[in-house]
């Protein structure tokens, strides 16, 4: 146990309701317990004012540890952490006791007292028994980003991390980066656009061709990438990934082939029928995309003759997309509203039947039937290779729902998703930008690494290797002398390794056995 | 610092010292929503000031007013994540806020800008680098569009209406009887898809979001009814299935179909007139509360601020982006980012935040 110095903040409730006892009392009991250097009372710790008096008085203060008495957690502790980090204090040293809820909502006033006292004292004796982690350990920064894929996305995350000075490989697996379709453009500038990225790759990055990763491990900063080639295995290290696997933009006849947009401006006639996905497909089953309407308009365009028509359930354009299907139209192709299943009949020429919703029961006859989905291999590999989860429509699963473009579960592995909005060329640039202003933004000075959450006491350790196969992040691994051991700067805390480990030897610095016994103990005084 | 400087997060302009480089590092950027606090976050993180320059004395703009739409479970509607950018932001030392001022004029070349504005009555000066242009867009406002029967109807709001009556309060009442609905109609495409409304354009955002409020909805008052009325289901991310979720619900229909009127039916209630799409008989329908999704529009001084940054504007009055990037407008060291450059949702103008501070590095540390 360290020089415990803890100060206590009762939040003061201010704000609309009147807490059922007198927080003052908390306070001055606060101020009572052993180990509390000082107890505050604050109105308002969520709002900009509490929290600037709470940053005040930590600041030049002797506290190097805080209870919080006021409400729930919820997204306010990364804050308040962050708040104490600034004023010189450890981000782990926090802990928040709950009265509101767990007390004063749900007791009669008297007993609701006597429980936050005992919640309070509770915390304090838990926070006692702490003792910080080792945090924020420099390690290298390499300026140097991996783009992984084969296409146009990789290209185009390869250009924005050049303009971002840092330095680029990009390796792809094929012996050559595909070609896009001219229907994922909504323009003839942005194809030129798409096109001169891809002229200019190897000028502006070094690529490394057919290779393919085997092997991803290291930490954010500085990662290590085995890969395989024709001419055998070979490594090389990167501060930042980004993985950019390219989809299967091109719609596809119904054996799987991609159509080939060439084929249809050289036939006297073809009539083309296009599907939407269906519910295999990557894209929304039922819809006819803006991929499908720009293709049926650049194949119009070059070829009048052919006779183009697109089913879907709903017709899909987000933004200032909508005006596609008026300007297909307006060139001869038809659009039909599905209603149910499509069913065909032979092998080219087809015949196909459908209903529509409005004109009812429908025949077509068509040279080609083609299906507009989206599918990408290439995605489901690389989450293989780098340990990263998949959603479930089988792109890599990203971390929107911490906004935080282009992040995934792996801190440092960047990933560029393609099943979403229009997906056209636009999505694309956005989706390679983001990514890229993210592992710049990672990449920055020293790579801050906070860790150590885990600890594995290499006495008790049996090397049985549960928290090995058990970890999500790879950190912790057999060190010298046998036993295991805990890359600090991989373990996110989870804290999944410590209760599984059957030796008892792995702690986690955060709720540790002392604490939880110490603020048991003190519970139980105060209640028993 | 005493604890009042410390409060106050507003700035004094301080006078930038010269700095040894040609290029001034500092970034403005225009409009505190969720593009501009992105990009604000972003540079933040590359050792890049920025100074944000809003036009109302809150920040965030349109997200800041829209409520969590989640309550068993996250529904994804990003909204809390927006408002955590906002703390974010005020937490983050490197970025100055400017509040109540407006932009009036840009002088000077891609590097070496001054950006005037006013701020209550008074002219100051800012010199920056580079300008990041992200004043969001508006909501539309439905009295232009006479048949859906806002402002002369009770309880017809906007979804806009509907979000801020959540986040308040938590419910969803009818304003003339201040009690829970028993039936509900969302009327999506509301000033988009448009061509009467010069809003020819798809807003993007508006499916999505109405149809976590329709969740929002079911959960809070399940013995409501829904009934969605929309002409084509956009839902942005194919994980969401809008009829899945239909399926599944007691008393929620979806009905293709464009409402051709909103009256006041005889019992006081709105009445939504409507043909379904597959026939062609009339039919009315009452309901206790009308949803109006209303799309988005370019800002009210859209021509006002394009003449004092010198950027153009594209025919809907949006902030046009050059052919060569699709984050830069058309006057060189201004970038574009958000719904000001065309509807979009809030994920999508994040990444525009991020993609365009990196523009503005790249001007500033002379790669572009």
């Amino acid at each position: 146990m360290s020089d415990e110095c803890v100060y206590v903040m009762v939040c003061s409730w201010a704000g609309g309701e009147r807490p059922p006892f007198q927080v003052q009392e908390l306070v001055e009991y606060a101020a009572g317990l052993k180990g509390v250097a000082a107890a505050f009372l604050i109105p308002r710790l969520c709002k900009s004012e509490g929290r600037e008096q709470a940053r005040a008085l930590l600041k030049n203060s002797k506290a190097n540890r805080v209870v919080l008495v006021g409400c729930h957690d919820s997204g306010f502790r990364a804050e308040f952490a962050k708040l104490m980090e600034g004023s010189g204090l450890s981000p782990y040293g926090l802990e928040i006791a709950n009265v509101r809820e767990l007390a004063a909502y749900i007791h009669p006033p008297e007993a609701a007292l006597r429980k936050a006292k005992a919640m309070m004292a509770a915390a304090v004796e838990k926070m006692r028994a702490w003792n910080p982690p080792p945090t924020f350990l420099e390690g290298r920064t390499l300026r140097r980003v991996a783009v992984i894929g084969s296409g146009l996305t990789a290209t185009l995350a390869s250009r924005e991390l050049v303009a971002q000075g840092l330095e680029v490989e990009v390796i792809v697996p094929k012996n050559q980066i595909s070609t896009p379709p001219s229907y994922i453009f909504a323009d003839e500038k942005e194809m030129k656009r798409g096109h001169s990225t891809l002229k200019e790759l190897e000028a502006k990055v070094k690529v490394l061709w057919g290779k393919r990763v085997i092997r991803c491990e290291g930490v954010p900063g500085d990662f290590e990438l085995e890969m395989e080639s024709a001419e055998g295995i070979s490594r090389a290290r990167y501060g930042a990934i980004i993985l950019a696997p390219e989809p299967c933009l091109e719609l596809r006849d119904l054996e799987g082939r991609p159509v080939q947009e060439s084929r249809m401006a050289n036939s006297n006639h073809i009539s083309i029928v296009v599907l939407p996905g269906g519910r295999s497909s990557g894209t929304d089953c039922s819809c006819i995309s803006p991929r499908a309407t720009l293709f049926a308009l650049k194949a119009k365009a070059n070829a009048s003759n052919l006779s183009i028509s697109l089913l879907g359930r709903e017709l899909r354009a987000m933004g200032k997309m909508e005006a596609l299907q008026r300007q297909a139209q307006c060139l001869g192709v038809t659009f039909y509203r599905l209603q149910g299943e499509v069913h065909w009949q032979g092998s080219g020429p087809y015949e196909i039947s459908f209903q529509d919703s409005l004109l009812g029961p429908i025949r077509l006859k068509a040279d080609l039937v083609l299906r507009d989905s989206i599918t990408n291999a290439e995605a489901e590999e690389l989450a293989r290779i780098f340990k990263l989860p998949l959603d479930d429509k089988g792109d890599i699963l990203r971390m929107d729902s911490r906004l935080r473009p282009g992040e995934t579960v792996r801190a440092g592995i960047l990933a560029c998703r393609y099943r979403l909005g229009n997906m056209l060329f636009e999505d694309l640039e956005r989706e390679a930008a983001a990514a890229a202003a993210r592992a710049a933004e990672l990449l920055k000075g020293n790579a801050r690494r906070e860790g150590a959450l885990a600890q594995v006491d290499k006495e008790k350790c049996s090397a049985c290797l549960s928290c090995v196969r058990i970890c999500p992040y790879s950190a912790p691994r057999i060190g010298e002398g046998g036993k295991a051991e805990v890359i600090p700067e991989l373990c996110q805390g989870c804290g999944a390794c410590a209760p599984l480990c059957p030796s008892r030897a792995i702690a986690m610095h955060m709720d540790t056995e002392e604490q939880i016994y110490a603020q048991t103990r003190a519970l139980l005084r105060c209640l028993g | 610092m005493s604890l009042d400087e410390q409060t106050s997060k507003e700035c004094e302009i301080k006078p930038l010292q010269d700095s040894t480089t040609e290029n001034v590092r500092r970034v403005a950027i225009i409009g505190s929503g969720i593009a501009g606090l992105c990009a604000a976050l972003s540079l933040g993180e590359r050792g890049v000031p920025s100074i944000i320059i809003e036009k109302e004395h809150e920040l965030g703009g349109l997200c800041a007013q829209l409520s969590c739409k989640g309550v068993e479970r996250c529904v994804r509607c990003d909204v809390c994540l927006a408002r955590d950018k906002i703390k974010l932001v005020r937490d983050s030392p490197g970025v100055e806020i400017i509040k109540d001022a407006e932009v009036m004029a840009l002088e000077g070349r891609p590097g070496d800008f001054i950006l005037r504005l006013t701020k209550s009555s008074q002219l100051l000066e800012l010199k920056v680098g580079a300008v990041i242009c992200s004043v969001g867009a508006i909501p539309f406002h439905p009295q232009s569009d006479r048949r859906l029967g806002y402002g002369e109807v009770a309880d017809v709001i906007t979804s806009l209406e509907m979000e801020k009556g959540l986040a308040s309060s938590g419910r969803i009442l009818v304003p003339s009887t201040a009690k829970e609905p028993s039936s509900l109609a969302f009327v999506q495409c509301v000033g988009s898809r448009d061509d009467r409304l010069r809003a020819s354009y798809c807003s993007s955002y508006c499916c999505k979001s109405s149809f976590k409020l329709a969740q929002a909805v079911k959960t809070r008052v399940p013995a409501c009814s829904v009934t969605f009325f929309y002409m084509d289901l956009r839902l942005q991310d194919p994980r969401e299935n809008i009829r899945l979720w239909a399926s599944l619900q007691e008393n929620v229909e979806l009905i293709r179909s464009r409402p051709s009127e909103i009256l006041r039916g005889e019992d006081g209630r709105p009445l939504v007139r409507f043909v379904r799409e597959d026939e062609s008989i009339v039919e009315e329908r009452s309901f206790d509360l009308v949803v109006l999704a209303t799309g988005l529009r370019p800002v009210t001084n859209a021509r006002k601020l394009s003449a004092a940054l010198g950027i153009e504007l594209d025919a809907f009055g949006f902030i046009s982006t050059s052919t060569y990037d699709r984050w830069c407008s058309s006057r060189a060291g201004v970038f574009v980012a958000g719904s000001c450059a065309g509807p979009k949702d809030i994920v999508a103008s994040a990444e525009d935040g991020a993609a365009a501070a990196s523009r503005a590095i790249a001007l500033l540390e002379g790669r572009s």
